[in-house]
């Protein structure tokens, strides 16, 4: 029987976060067969401390970790890049579980908002031992996430974003998930990383995997970085 | 914790464990129609639910969760007994086939209707995002979504559901509503998994980690020592009975090579130990106890392999013959290992397992080496297919328990009496001890031919006397179940400047894994479901079949033909490039007219020899080219964006309806006394139809309207036998049961008027609405009346008509797909733009439940072709084994533009006309696809699936 933790505040949901339980949001990964969080794994409910919000401030948009995919989707305030990489998602039952926060922690490398944030160049609101703080979402990737419970995201309105995905199907994984702006190329690669750079794509160590060998996902990687700039420039 | 919420519009209090599946706690809730197809990995769409207003997944949501929450499951759409108006419509589309997640999806359909009346065909399609749809396609739900919005602006449906065929008939050929309709899409309790109750124990089976290996030691103490295991079963204490699994006439084309549980295991995931517990957590804790030593061994999982000389043999156990021994059996048998078992053979079948060969087969017609050498041009090459799964919605899942001395068991089963011969061999007890009573089938494409699970199942309540229930998770479905062989088939074909094909010559070399089920009548459908579709005078075919080390094969729908046609209709196009001929004009050119004798068919037969017969209906050419002017072939279509370039291509298809000379169905057709009728029929119904094709023979023949009429099908006891439903035999074999069944109670009924009435028979006729009528008197008598003064003290009895259906003659569907796809150049990328099925099905009785067979079946194919694929690491572990990794198509993947069309032809065999509708539509989509890559970009990818890297690789981009 798996342990849950309602959480009060966001510290009770660090400090559980610290002792072992996962924070649990929309819950599609914790709770999916063959997802990274072990059964037994206690989870800290937090759905009632994060914000469902999606809202303009300044130059910039908002978006609270516990906006679904479709509540990303449908709003009419969600930049169409952004849309695009929230309907990635092909299951309409899944978006309207899976939160934006949740798969930004996740950090999988098959991400399906990862790369088009990166290159948006977004910023991460978080709450760990000294409050909350901002990082960027570049070095929150670098870092390979934290302990810390991601409470919004925070990207510029007017950035452009070019993005693909290349799956064999419209639900399975994703061999390469990849964005790009004026600014960057970043990309998810299946088995093999997060890149949040060109530079990073082109030194990216390749690995066969169910979704493609290495050979044809360098291919894919270098070949498609190269297209979305010039679209993301034209 | 004490939990509140709303559940369908009540407020519901519960004590629940909040860590328990929202799912789980549904179904425990007499919440029926929330399924589970996937253990919950969000992905087919079986537990949908409404949560707060929002279509979600209950096996993704936890019991704290729903503190507050409002609940809505397909229970609340269902007004007393009044079906809602989408689920009205989904049975008038002919989408509630097998029908597993047709309750989720009426209430995800339902849902966005209410939010959105006039939801478009975008709408919809993004409201099936979430649900898998196997049988039946998803093109007809767009139709049942229209079918509604018409009823709620107009009063009526206005779209034709499907043609209609045979104007002189009132049900046969024309739509009507499935008999098992209602009961399906409300969600009724109709699985076998409703079937089993409180109490039961569960079966859990510890599996091998090893490809290869003998098992040195097993130590069960300490699990048989906890408290609630009953029994554990091993290969030391379970009954030294040799079988197989594949549900085949007797005696069967396959040998029998392992009983329940073997000393050597042979595949990742083979049986090691069996555990009957009081419970499941009980069995799983009894399995952490059960100690092991292997002795692992190398494995061999490619044809290659098994092949190669002095490769380590799957099996290597003591071989015997029950009829044609060969003399040489003694020195044969003096290498065997006492600890692979033994293999029987029913009769040759030219295996030679110290070869790893567990079949073989050849034969052929004129001389195609003659013909290669002087033909203008030849082609050869070499196509692989890969190993792919039935993914049945439902799982593998039985029920069993003792009655009166007796083994009951419920089952979702093609084959109710295979089941019954074959559990009863292994409980070593004679057939009357065995009742099986086939439940719904949430799904069986094959697979479900297969006793995978019952003879475990049965077995452990025939031991133990206690109820068992049984059902294999996703991922045993994947590694324990029956999968269609992968193949590697080599195809030389020659031909002339006239587009003449002069000879074709097939080595299929066939991958039956670690066990020979179907080991020769899978792989031989390779060729006898294609070579008779040419009209060339020069044909011959090698088989080889191979064990190895891979999950077991089997059954699957269409048999080894979607792999023989891959071959050489890709084959064909190659031979037409080569000779500078349109390939649709060199296909007209070869294929076969009606009357046209079928040589080849000598030594096509499954182990026998075949008969010579000729070609009866045939609308291939009508097929070919109706094709042709739908996809404007021969027209070159031009894309808008210079990255993607776009190609056509098609196949020419036929299949078989049952197996002529070994197949036999039955039934019975009784009047009931107040004038009503039971119709049993020994055919499965896999939710495809076949029950509402009893019905609809019974209401043409009796003219009666389908409210007085209920079909029985498919349990050992009160029906009739049947070989079962495979190899398209539903319709031709189990339907002309039926139809000689009502007959022959037609005669009887006659007879018996005419001593009622004091007529002569001859004058007499059944008439609408449940008459017998004198054409010289006009007297009419009700069969309410006929009946009752049957049955009266002073009656001659019960009126009962008893039909059987056994024959030598074909009733042979044909077809053609057509393919237009666009391929990206740079990515390898491939959408496929256009597809249209057309097939000759002879007259459809159901023909919107056809359409919808066509569609899946296609759907399905093109899954194969382009995304499919079970994927084993270098032990043999399957690292594909869920619906994610392995990548079935949904929604996402159905052609922009898609076709099904019934070519109108009349079989003079089959019931009222009708042919097999289901398995052909399984043959058309890889080699039409794969042309079709071919004809856009020049890539010529030989083996499935079609990925993008391969299409790569091919055009020499990496």
């Amino acid at each position: 029987m798996r342990e849950i933790f309602k959480a009060e505040n966001l510290r009770q949901a660090y400090d559980l976060r610290l002792k072992g339980a996962v924070y649990f949001a929309g819950g599609s990964e914790i709770l999916r067969n063959g997802g990274s969080v072990a059964a037994d794994t206690p989870v800290v409910d937090v759905s009632g401390q994060l914000s469902h919000e999606i809202r303009k401030e300044g130059n910039s948009l908002v978006i609270g970790a516990a906006v679904t995919f479709q509540e990303l989707y449908e709003n009419p305030l969600s930049p169409s890049w952004l849309r695009k990489a929230a309907h990635l998602m092909a299951s309409r039952a899944l978006r309207n579980q899976a939160t934006v926060g949740g798969n930004i922690a996740l950090l999988r490398d098959d991400s399906y908002l990862i790369p088009s944030l990166l290159a948006a160049g977004a910023t991460l609101t978080v709450f760990s031992d000294g409050g909350q703080k901002n990082v960027s979402l570049e070095d929150y990737v670098k870092k390979g996430g934290c302990s810390c419970l991601i409470l919004s995201i925070t990207v510029p309105s007017d950035v452009k974003v070019c993005l693909r995905r290349f799956a064999r199907s419209s639900s399975s994984h994703s061999a390469l998930n990849i964005a790009a702006s004026q600014e960057r190329v970043c990309a998810c690669v299946r088995a093999s990383g997060i890149a949040t750079s060109l530079d990073e794509l082109e030194r990216l160590e390749y690995k066969d995997d169910i979704t493609g060998s290495a050979e044809y996902k360098r291919y894919l990687a270098l070949e498609e970085a190269g297209r979305l700039m010039k679209e993301v420039k034209a | 914790m004490r939990t509140s919420f709303t559940l369908n519009g009540k407020s519901v209090t519960f004590d629940l464990d909040p860590s328990m599946r929202v799912r789980d706690m549904l179904y425990k809730a007499g919440c029926a129609s929330v399924r589970d197809s996937d253990d919950a990995e969000g992905f087919t769409g079986s537990d949908v639910i409404i949560f707060n207003g929002q279509v979600r997944s209950s096996n993704l949501m936890l019991c704290f969760q729903l503190e507050g929450a409002d609940v809505r499951t397909a229970e609340s759409l269902r007004k007393g007994k009044a079906l809602n108006d989408v689920q009205e419509a989904m049975i008038k589309a002919g989408v509630v086939q097998s029908a597993y997640n047709s309750p989720a999806v009426a209430l995800i359909l339902t849902h966005l209707l209410e939010k959105k009346p006039d939801a478009t065909r975008a709408d919809v399609r993004d409201a099936l995002s979430s649900v898998f749809i196997r049988d039946a396609g998803y093109e007809h739900f767009y139709l049942a979504v229209k079918l509604v919005q018409e009823k709620r602006r107009t009063g009526r449906y206005e779209t034709p559901v499907s043609p209609s065929f045979c104007e002189n008939l009132d049900y046969i050929g024309k739509p009507m509503d499935k008999v098992d309709g209602y009961a399906l899409v409300s969600g009724e309790r109709v699985f076998t998994e409703d079937k089993a109750k409180d109490g039961a124990y569960t079966l859990k089976v510890l599996r091998s980690p090893y490809a290869m290996a003998y098992i040195k030691s097993i130590d069960t103490a300490e699990a048989e020592k906890i408290e609630g295991v009953e029994a554990v079963i091993t290969y030391r204490n379970c009954p030294d009975v040799y079988y197989m699994q594949a549900g085949q006439g007797n005696p069967e084309p396959s040998p029998y090579d392992r009983r329940l549980l073997n000393q050597k295991v042979r595949h990742v995931g083979d049986r090691v130990a069996a555990i009957v517990a009081k419970d499941e957590e009980t069995a799983l804790r009894a399995m952490s106890l059960i100690k092991v030593e292997y002795e692992p061994l190398e494995p061999v999982f490619t044809v290659e392999q098994a092949m190669a000389d002095g490769a380590p043999l799957v099996h290597n156990g003591k071989v015997s013959y029950v009829a044609g021994a060969p003399v040489n059996l003694d020195e044969y048998n003096r290498t065997a290992d006492e600890r692979d078992g033994q293999v029987i053979y029913q009769f040759p079948l030219h295996g030679d397992i110290r070869h790893n060969i567990a079949a073989g087969a050849h034969g052929g017609i004129g001389d195609v080496e003659k013909a290669f050498r002087e033909s203008d041009a030849v082609v050869e090459a070499t196509y692989q297919t890969s190993q792919v799964q039935c993914t049945p919605l439902e799982p593998h899942v039985c029920y069993s328990y003792m009655e009166n001395g007796r083994l009951v068991l419920h089952s979702s089963t093609q084959v109710p009496y295979h089941v019954r011969r074959i559990v009863a061999k292994v409980c070593q007890v004679p057939e009357n001890k065995v009742h099986v009573i086939k439940e719904k089938v949430g799904g069986g494409y094959g697979s479900k031919q297969d006793i995978l699970v019952e003879d475990l199942c049965g077995y452990a309540t025939w031991l133990t006397g206690k109820p068992v229930y049984y059902r294999n998770t996703r991922q045993e479905e994947f590694i324990a179940n029956s999968t269609r062989h992968p193949m590697r088939l080599t195809v030389k074909m020659s031909g002339n400047k006239d587009g003449k094909i002069t000879g074709i010559y097939m080595d299929v070399r066939a991958n039956t894994g670690p066990y020979g089920n179907h080991c020769l009548t899978v792989p031989m459908n390779a060729s006898s479901k294609t070579l008779p579709l040419f009209k060339v005078e020069n044909m011959y075919y090698d088989l080889t079949t191979y064990y190895t080390n891979i999950p077991p094969t089997g059954a699957y729908q269409g048999y080894g033909a979607p792999k023989g046609y891959f071959a050489i209709m890709s084959a064909m196009d190659e031979l037409a490039h080569k000779l500078g001929i349109d390939s649709l004009e060199m296909a007209k050119k070869n294929v076969v007219d009606e009357g046209y004798m079928l040589e080849i068919l000598k030594g096509l037969g499954e182990g026998r020899e075949g008969t010579v017969v000729p070609v009866g209906s045939c609308g291939v050419k009508e097929a070919l080219e109706q094709g042709a002017r739908m996809i404007d072939w021969g027209v070159r279509e031009k894309s808008d964006d210079p990255d993607w370039e776009i190609g056509k291509g098609f196949a020419m298809i036929q299949q078989g309806s049952g197996l002529p000379g070994l197949d036999q169905s039955n039934a019975q057709c009784k009047l009931l006394p107040d004038g009503s009728f039971v119709l049993l029929s020994g055919g499965a119904d896999l939710g495809t139809g076949l029950d509402t094709i009893s019905a609809k023979i019974v209401c043409e023949i009796m003219k009666v309207n389908p409210s007085l009429v209920s079909v029985v099908s498919g349990d050992t006891d009160s029906c009739l036998f049947d070989t079962g439903a495979y190899a398209s035999s539903g319709t031709y074999f189990s339907g002309n049961a039926s139809l000689n069944a009502v007959r022959d109670l037609k005669s009887k009924m006659l007879a018996e008027a005419a001593l009622q009435m004091e007529e002569s028979e001859d004058d007499l006729e059944l008439e609408a609405p449940g008459f017998v009528v004198s054409k010289k008197t006009g007297k009419r008598l009700s069969y309410e009346k006929l009946s009752h003064d049957a049955l009266a003290g002073d009656g001659r009895g019960a009126i009962i008509g008893t039909g059987s259906f056994a024959t030598g003659n074909s009733a042979i569907p044909y077809g053609a797909h057509f393919a237009q796809v666009a391929v990206n150049k740079v990515t390898g990328e491939v959408k496929v733009q256009k597809f249209y099925a057309l097939q000759d099905a002879g007259t459809p009785i159901n023909p919107e439940l056809a359409l919808c067979q066509m569609y899946g079946a296609a759907q399905k194919s093109i899954g194969h072709t382009l995304y499919e694929d079970m994927v084993l690491d270098k032990d043999g572990r399957c690292i594909s084994a869920d619906f994610t990794d392995y990548g079935v198509p949904m929604v996402g993947e159905t052609p922009d533009d898609f076709k099904a069309v019934l070519i109108d032809v009349n079989d003079q065999y089959g019931p009222f006309g009708a042919k097999s509708i289901s398995e052909i539509a399984t043959n058309g989509a890889a080699p039409a696809i794969a042309n079709a890559i071919y004809d856009a970009v020049g890539a010529r990818v030989r083996s499935w699936p079609i990925t993008p890297e391969k299409i790569l690789r091919a055009l020499g981009k990496i």
